[in-house]
């Protein structure tokens, strides 16, 4: 719950943790806080980190992050696209247990300079809105 | 208040009575208090309607809230800049042309604080996250016209707030996203960044006074000597300096660092003294008044302890009390040459925390249990002997010397020997800057006087 803008989901990004060895990596110089883009390419069910570089990949589909943390190969990347905002009495596809849990997955419209924006939440390939309108709603206690 | 003003009027006429003052200067005086606790009520009116200003801001965040999933983008965004802008111009037209100035400025608080949601509010309607505290700048800095065109002090005191709100904030997100962040950092970030900030407070109340916006110069100045105090209060603490790994903890590390990496584990502290500099540099070269002076003292003091804590750690402890006892002094004197009975209140209550601080800090070991209590009793009742009476010495002093100050808590009247006349040449004489001096000098030309007057008939 953000004090301002209300219920949100984290959504923290499978592509948020890379292996860098596993990459092509073309900015091995960044250091955490340095701006990085992480080319993608499209896979099933999603799409998935090619690439790393310094700068924005001409003709390439790259979200532009920042550094926040190196280990040994293993990178955080944050794209600043960690909170899909709900309605206040709105279902919550991330909780429960694990193994029922719906897969969610972020749809992200990516301009040519890497910027991006969480357009819509999948949940179980559904668009949140249809999938939340579908949840029962909680019986209100008249006591 | 009622019953003050009353007590006033009886003590005016009973002085009145005695013939130490003639009707007429009775009833000036009189009708000055009158005015000047008239204005206090108004001053109670004007909280009231801020409260007012908080509450609808705070409603109207709630219920478009609550209904907000119902409404198209474009409908949310016609809300919110609907709200806003009706709040800014029924502030507007309210203080400006209407009967009632201060629900007016309350509307436009409520318009201020109601930015932060609308902020908020688009963030959520384009799923917007940021690592650091985006919102929270954009809220105070776009904030700050408001504050000069209205020129209203409440709305620069909530602009205040929020900009000391994001720099803390921003300052810990940078610190947490450091790969070594020790305790060192954490300290000395937050309380220099605080030291840094007070020097720009100071040059901003420099640039403030004596122009338009002259009204905003007491709510710059109060947070002053507690952003100033802290960094020298909580680095004079030893413990977190002794160590030898304070700023490393791996040997290799260490030996590997440059001279710029030791510096930029303080980053945001020279970001602060670098705005400080530039405001202080704009303030000096527009006019010379003490707090310019105050503002390049601080940040020079800032500078050195930041220096020191990153390169003679070891020292930092030492020269942090030094500031720290210095400062208190130097708060005391410049209470005494400006004629601020609270800068003397906050130096005396500055330099007794030192001292509770040092014997806590060195004593509270080598005492045990029942001694413990009895001398931690004995020193907290002598402290506040000390600084009862100190304080009441204090303003006692402050009040003859500076009618704008408040009456010493014992009451109105103060020692017949310290304080010049209503008529006198002497106080007529004193200038604003110099009053201390001034009535220090009056007190003796009266001994003197009265000493000749004693012996003269001797002598003759």
């Amino acid at each position: 719950m953000d004090p301002l803008s209300g219920r949100y989901i984290a959504t923290p990004l499978v592509i948020s943790r890379l292996k860098v060895d596993e990459l092509r990596n073309e900015c091995p110089q960044a250091e955490i806080g340095d701006d990085v883009w992480v080319a993608l390419e499209s896979a099933t069910p999603f799409w998935r980190p090619i690439a790393l570089h310094c700068a924005p990949p001409p003709g390439a589909v790259a979200l532009r992050g920042v550094v926040r943390s190196q280990w040994d190969t293993s990178w955080t990347v944050d794209y600043e696209l960690e909170r899909f905002f709900i309605p206040a009495d709105g279902a919550d596809p991330s909780v429960g247990p694990v193994s029922s849990r719906p897969q969610l997955l972020a749809v992200v419209r990516v301009e040519t300079s890497g910027a991006a924006l969480l357009v819509d939440l999948l949940v179980g390939g559904e668009p949140y809105k249809q999938w939340n309108a579908r949840q029962p709603r909680p019986v209100e206690d008249e006591r | 208040m009622k019953h003050q003003l009353q007590a006033a009027e009886s003590v005016l006429a009973e002085l009145e009575r005695e013939g130490q003052l003639s009707a007429e200067q009775r009833s000036l005086v009189a009708a000055r208090l009158r005015a000047v606790w008239t204005v206090r009520r108004v001053d109670f009116a004007a909280v009231v309607a801020a409260f007012g200003g908080v509450l609808i801001a705070a409603g109207l965040l709630y219920l478009v809230g609550y209904n907000w999933e119902l409404l198209s983008k474009a409908a949310k965004l016609s809300i919110v800049a609907g709200v806003w802008f009706g709040l800014h111009w029924a502030g507007w037209r309210l203080t400006e042309r209407g009967a009632h100035p201060l629900v007016g400025r309350g509307l436009t608080l409520a318009a201020v604080a109601a930015f932060g949601g609308a902020i908020g509010l688009v963030a959520q309607i384009y799923n917007l996250s940021a690592h650091y505290p985006h919102a929270a700048l954009l809220w105070w800095s776009l904030s700050v016209p408001i504050a000069l065109v209205t020129r209203s002090r409440a709305v620069l005191e909530f602009v205040l707030v929020l900009a000391l709100v994001w720099a803390a904030w921003h300052v810990g997100v940078w610190i947490d996203d450091q790969p070594r962040d020790q305790v060192a950092d954490w300290l000395a970030n937050f309380t220099l960044v605080g030291a840094a900030l007070a020097a720009l407070l100071a040059a901003l109340v420099a640039l403030c006074d004596k122009t338009n916006y002259a009204q905003f110069v007491p709510t710059l100045r109060r947070p002053i000597v507690l952003l100033a105090a802290s960094a020298p209060f909580v680095l004079a603490f030893e413990e977190a300096w002794t160590d030898p790994e304070t700023w490393w903890p791996d040997a290799q590390d260490a030996a590997a660092a440059s001279t710029f990496d030791l510096l930029a584990r303080l980053a945001p502290v020279w970001a602060a003294c670098g705005a400080a500099a530039l405001l202080l540099a704009i303030a000096t070269l527009r006019r010379r008044t003490p707090h310019v002076s105050i503002g390049w003292g601080l940040l020079a003091a800032t500078v050195a302890l930041a220096l020191l804590a990153l390169f003679a750690p070891s020292w930092l402890p030492l020269v942090a009390n030094i500031v720290l006892f210095g400062g208190a002094l130097t708060a005391i004197a410049l209470a005494s040459r400006l004629g601020r009975a609270p800068l003397a209140t906050a130096g005396v209550v500055l330099f007794l925390a030192g001292v509770v601080a040092r014997y806590f800090e060195y004593l509270w070991d080598k005492l045990e249990g029942a001694f413990a209590f009895l001398a931690t009793g004995a020193l907290l009742l002598g402290v506040a002997w000390a600084f009862e009476r100190g304080r009441r010495a204090a303003r006692a002093t402050l009040s003859t010397v500076n009618p704008g100050t408040q009456p010493s808590s014992t009451g109105w009247r103060s020692h017949p020997r310290s304080s010049p006349s209503l008529g006198s040449p002497f106080a007529r004489s004193c200038s604003r800057r110099a009053r201390w001096r001034c009535a220090w000098k009056s007190r003796r030309s009266i001994r003197w006087i009265r000493s000749r007057g004693a012996t003269s008939p001797r002598r003759s």
